[in-house]
């Protein structure tokens, strides 16, 4: 009867320090491995669109990824690009047909071929047929203001971070018109 | 249950734990009647790992530059970083706790005569453990780079000046003490090299010493043995009705008696912060204005009020330092071969005096020194010293008892 009492004490003391030890260590594996809270400032931009003109690209970051904000004319028509065939994004359609109707959004400006900053050509380039394209420099890839593949290596088309519009400001990271990074 | 018992099995073949465990922890027999003071020993070894853990933490956001070291601190690690905030109360409240114990763990050795023969060498080691654990506690003071931080560590290290004022061998005196001062700062002004310093003791040198130390320090308690309350030295294989293993015996006592310290310990850091983190000290360093109220924190308090009290600074200096001294040499002053409070009435009362003697001290140094504080605090400070002046005087009485008692200790 003794040694099962004693045993009863030791199992109760051995699983409560168990028990204090894993809540002791909690905050110390956080606050050691996951200083997170820092990389968090980042995930929510906030860009004031009110100054931000027709065809115009302003460059911003989000979560530390080059972001590009952009303003399309109202009668803007992206439906004569040529596209890239299968170069789709992770809806499985083009970017054109989450954002039309959208003059003002914001595309994460990394190529997705190997992660290059493509850069804003207004005036349009061969071959994109001479209409605005963003071109990446390091291996020719070219795409729609919307980030649909037009040609190059690209597999598949710009990001689109979740974002918000809010009277003169896109918030990116919120959810709103896109409600997840597609 | 089988595979832990071949692995405990595997290990015990090739390092011998087991024979390791059984020596430390049952063959290490203890008094029974080991009294409720003698678990602060443990407890300050609960804070020292509580501090080392809770500092690397720290360690890992900080930053010793002054242009970094406030925002650092008081953004970065209380704001940004998950539970950062949590580590630096800890932190603090492990540095006031660390003090307050190890005062308590001295009384306890001064009130049961744990310094005397055979425990000599642990008193001595505890005693430099004292004196780097106050340069861990100012180091630590300077870096958060608040105004009390700041104006600290200027005050303190300002003290060793006070030799410049001696009456005699002026320059002599003089120029040791600049050369201190200059030590201690690094230079005449406080600048990035004086922070770097600082902090590279406070996170490496000092704990390295401390941990060096601490282990000296147990080991020679286990070479000597606990003292014991009655102040009788019990041979443990004529006795050994008067010993327990350490196993289970004092760990499940110091265990228990651990959860009630822990608990406390934690109430300060959720709920009474602001006793340890001061909120003058959230105003980043200003080299150029002294905060309202400045003193010492209060472990160094004590000492503050006898070097403030007495007119002269070099003799105030000279008062501290020898304090200090006394400290150390303990084991010559009271040379008496009685051991214990218990059994030592004069003993029991100067000791009485000088604990009492010391918290006044303290209240003392906490409050405005007006003339009449500082006649007070002469006079505390005269009882400390009394305290330590007469253990020679009650040791030669004692020693009297003793022959007159034929030489035997009961």
């Amino acid at each position: 009867m003794e040694a099962s009492r004693r045993d009863f004490i030791s199992l109760g003391i051995g699983l409560l320090g168990a028990a204090g030890g894993v809540a002791a260590l909690y905050p110390l594996v956080r606050a050691m491995l996951e200083p997170s809270k820092i990389a968090a400032l980042g995930a929510v931009v906030e860009v004031d669109i009110s100054n931000l003109q027709p065809m115009q690209v302003r460059v911003t970051s989000w979560k530390g990824k080059t972001t590009f904000v952009i303003r399309l004319p109202e009668d803007f028509k992206a439906d004569d690009y040529k596209l890239k065939e299968g170069a789709l994004n992770s809806k499985g359609t083009t970017n054109y047909e989450i954002l039309k109707g959208h003059p003002v959004f914001a595309l994460v400006g990394i190529c997705t071929h190997l992660g290059c900053i493509p850069l804003w050509k207004p005036q349009g380039e061969e071959a994109s047929g001479g209409k605005p394209t963003f071109h990446c420099p390091c291996h020719g890839g070219y795409y729609t203001p919307y980030g649909d593949v037009i040609a190059g290596p690209p597999p598949r088309p710009l990001f689109i971070p979740p974002q918000k519009l809010e009277g003169n400001k896109l918030i990116i990271g919120e959810k709103g018109f896109v409600q997840e990074l597609i | 249950m089988g595979l832990i018992q071949r692995i405990i099995d595997w290990i015990d073949e090739r390092a011998h734990v087991r024979e390791l465990y059984k020596s430390l922890m049952i063959d290490y027999k203890v008094p029974k009647n080991l009294t409720f003071p003698y678990v602060f020993g443990v407890f300050a070894l609960v804070t020292f790992v509580i501090q080392i853990v809770s500092g690397m933490v720290l360690l890992l956001y900080y930053k010793p530059s002054i242009a970094d070291a406030f925002d650092s601190a008081t953004y970065t690690i209380m704001g940004e970083i998950p539970f950062g905030w949590l580590f630096r109360h800890i932190h603090a409240t492990g540095a006031n706790f660390f003090m307050a114990i190890i005062y308590l763990h001295m009384f306890t050795g001064i009130y049961y005569n744990a310094y005397k023969k055979p425990r000599e060498l642990v008193w001595i080691v505890g005693w430099l453990i004292y004196l780097v654990l106050i340069l861990t506690a100012l180091s630590g003071y300077l870096l958060p780079w608040g105004q009390l931080s700041y104006w600290g560590f200027i005050v303190t290290t300002e003290i060793p000046g006070s030799l410049a004022d001696a009456p005699i061998f002026k320059d002599f005196f003089k120029a040791i003490a600049e050369t201190i001062v200059l030590w201690m700062k690094g230079g005449y002004v406080v600048t990035d090299i004086t922070l770097g310093r600082v902090f590279g003791s406070h996170v490496l040198i000092y704990p390295l010493l401390l941990l060096a130390l601490v282990g000296v320090h147990l080991y020679l308690v286990r070479a000597a043995g606990i003292s014991n309350p009655d102040g009788i030295e019990y041979d443990k294989k004529k006795h050994p009705d008067k010993f327990v293993p350490f196993h289970p015996y004092m760990t499940l006592k110091e265990g228990a008696y651990t959860m009630w310290y822990l608990a406390i310990f934690f109430f300060f850091v959720f709920f009474h912060i602001s006793h340890f983190l001061p909120p003058d000290n959230f105003e980043p360093a200003n080299p150029l204005k002294t905060p309202a109220h400045i003193a010492p924190e209060w472990y160094l308090l004590a000492f503050y009020e006898v070097f403030r009290s007495i007119p002269s600074k070099f003799w105030g200096f000279v008062a501290f330092s020898a304090l200090l001294l006394f400290l150390l040499i303990l084991p010559v002053l009271d040379w008496s071969p009685l051991k214990s409070a218990r059994r030592r009435p004069l003993f029991f009362v100067a000791f009485l005096a000088f604990m009492y003697g010391s918290m006044a001290l303290t209240i003392l140094g906490s409050m405005e020194p007006t003339p009449l504080n500082a006649k007070l605090g002469m006079i505390f400070g005269a009882v400390v010293f009394g305290f330590f002046l007469s253990l020679p005087i009650i040791s030669f009485i004692e020693y009297g008892w003793y022959k007159a008692k034929g030489g035997k200790e009961q």
